[in-house]
């Protein structure tokens, strides 16, 4: 417990601090406000070129889906897509804790914070608009959660995808 | 209806034999939240003049089951403390069938039926926490403790859907069903003289609401309406004769745009409130004290138009949840009587009951995905947002006064 609070602390941190990084890239600026300019937007910059993601979308063996777009599961995601096209519900299964690989596919594909996204699926749960997804970690516990669950679709890193597993491909 | 599907509910419930059981075949979760709140004047959730008040405690169980690949069922039962008016009872908060009709890539139609929330201004993406119901966090602006009653849920039932026009998408929803005007609410119109008792009361409400959605999905655009009734017909106050019927309608337009680490909300409402009234006698009820009303709030067939505005922004700070906020909110009761100054004059209420100027600064931390930390400290010029019944003597509630609220939840 304390070492995930130190490293949510340390991340924070990085947070706060991201734009006195700039310092070094916007000395050159000598009047106070336009160096706090260049700063933000050396964050912005920071932020607007994050890198891809090396994980992938698993469904289940009899789920009939190879490929989805960017927006289609936006609305799985968002919850508001709950059908697959042969009407078997979806369920959704992702990691409770911090994974590098979810976390970039979050901020790459839907420009959201994992965080973001579990607040979202809170006010949905107990509002009565839609249940929560499922959560497992790590990923061979999430394989087996997805396999097992028809309609279930799950998020895995690169390095966990095994032989038989059902891959989804997530085109622009 | 509510009592049937209870008792469903509770006979299959009981059919399972095991803990094991209903875990393995229902959705299972639930939060605890318990608040603090201090303000050096003026009384907001409990006693917080000058001393910290924990009356803000709220707790709840969910269930939920798919029936059907398209049919789901959901069960929500809570606990709430949030001020003097609460009775401290476990209740019913939600218990729903929800419907998906029909869904492709573009459209969707789904609707629900039971006891459902609206959604009026809920949830805006600011300052809200998640396990929480409205209003307690807050921009008191929008979400005054007089109507947080209003917004927890209605029996009855709702359709939504979505579309798409070229890239945009586009959602809308309609509630309608009856709504419990709690104490607090009714209370409210107590002290004015047009309730006979602070008892609460149930009325029909209709609620709307169309959004636009830009096609990243950052940009969110919308109005919301909400429109209901309260009949004090042939009720008498204790020193007043009154034959009152009371509508109220509100439009909340909406705008969210957001960009990976910043949020920019703006919320602009617009409302109107139309009695039909008849007052004779001095209006004053027992239970309030000092400048209370004199019977001439409302005359008869009277309108008055209430406004508020919101900006707010965030900032995220990178991916692990600490989020800050600033804002601004207020609002007025008659947009022709900003200051409260000409009700004043009239009925001897002060003034600063009638408008609310709030400046804030808060953030919201996910110390884990269970549990989260939240604080907000407002500065307030008006005191609209205040529930009489909590403050009870109005000559003393004071028009510049700030307020602390920090806010544990825990989710499971």
């Amino acid at each position: 417990m304390k070492i995930t609070l130190g490293l949510k602390l340390i991340q924070n941190l990085k947070g706060i601090f991201q734009p006195i990084v700039g310092v070094h890239f916007c000395g050159r600026y000598s009047e106070r406000r336009h160096a706090l300019v260049c700063r933000w937007l050396y964050a912005l910059l920071v932020t607007v070129s994050m890198p891809g993601w090396a994980g992938s979308w698993i469904v289940h063996p009899d789920t009939d889906v190879s490929a989805l777009s960017g927006k289609q599961i936006n609305n799985i995601l968002s919850l508001r897509k709950k059908n697959w096209p042969d009407d078997q519900r979806i369920t959704i299964v992702v990691p409770s804790k911090d994974v590098d690989e979810y976390r970039d596919f979050m901020i790459t594909q839907l420009r959201l914070f994992p965080y973001q996204l579990q607040r979202h699926w809170d006010r949905a749960n107990f509002s009565g608009k839609a249940s929560s997804p499922i959560f497992r970690d790590p990923p061979d516990e999430l394989i087996k959660a997805v396999m097992s669950t028809p309609g279930a679709i799950g998020f895995i890193p690169d390095d966990a995808i095994t032989e038989g597993l059902r891959l989804v491909q997530i085109t622009p | 209806m509510f009592k049937l599907l209870l008792s469903g509910l509770l006979l299959y419930v009981w059919s399972l034999h095991t803990l094991a059981d209903v875990k393995s075949q229902w959705d299972v979760s639930g939060f605890a939240t318990q608040g603090f709140t201090y303000t050096n004047d003026n009384n907001y959730l409990g006693k917080s003049d000058d001393s910290i008040s924990t009356d803000f405690t709220e707790f709840g169980v969910n269930l939920s089951r798919y029936l059907t690949e398209h049919l789901r069922f959901t069960a929500q039962g809570a606990y709430r403390n949030s001020n003097a008016l609460d009775d401290d009872d476990f209740f019913l908060d939600l218990l729903l069938l929800d419907y998906q009709f029909f869904e492709d890539d573009t459209r969707s139609l789904g609707g629900q039926l039971g006891r459902i929330k609206p959604r009026f201004g809920l949830y805006n993406t600011i300052a809200d926490i998640s396990a929480v119901w409205p209003t307690a966090v807050l921009p008191q602006a929008f979400y005054p403790s007089s109507i947080r009653s209003i917004l927890l849920h209605i029996d009855g039932a709702s359709v939504n859907g979505q579309w798409a026009i070229g890239d945009w998408s586009y959602r809308s929803e309609i509630h309608y069903g009856t709504v419990e005007l709690g104490e607090t609410f009714v209370s409210d119109r107590w002290y004015l003289g047009l309730a006979e008792s602070p008892a609460s009361d149930i009325e029909d409400l209709l609620q709307l609401r169309v959004e636009a959605v830009s096609p990243d999905g950052s940009l969110n655009i919308g109005i919301d309406y909400m429109e209901f009734g309260f009949d004090v017909t042939g009720r008498t106050a204790s020193n007043t004769e009154l034959s009152s019927t009371f509508d109220r309608y509100t439009v909340l337009l909406f705008m969210s745009k957001r960009w990976l680490h910043w949020q920019l909300d703006v919320e602009g409402l617009y409302g109107g409130q139309k009695a039909n009234t008849t007052v004779t006698g001095s209006g004053i009820n027992s239970g309030c004290t000092g400048g209370c009303n004199q019977g001439l709030t409302f005359t008869a067939g009277e309108s008055n138009l209430n406004s508020s505005a919101f900006y707010a922004s965030l900032y995220r700070f990178y991916e692990n949840g600490l989020s800050v906020y600033v804002g601004y909110g207020a609002s007025v009761e008659d947009s022709d009587d900003p200051k409260g100054e000409a009700i004043e004059n009239e009925s001897g209420i002060a003034g600063q009951l009638f408008y609310l100027r709030q400046s804030y600064v808060g953030f919201r931390y996910d110390l884990t995905p269970q549990w989260s930390l939240a604080a907000k400290a407002s500065y307030f010029q008006g005191a609209s947002n205040l529930a009489r019944i909590e403050n009870s003597n109005l000559d003393q509630i004071k028009s510049h006064w700030h307020a602390l609220n920090i806010v544990v939840s825990y989710k499971f």
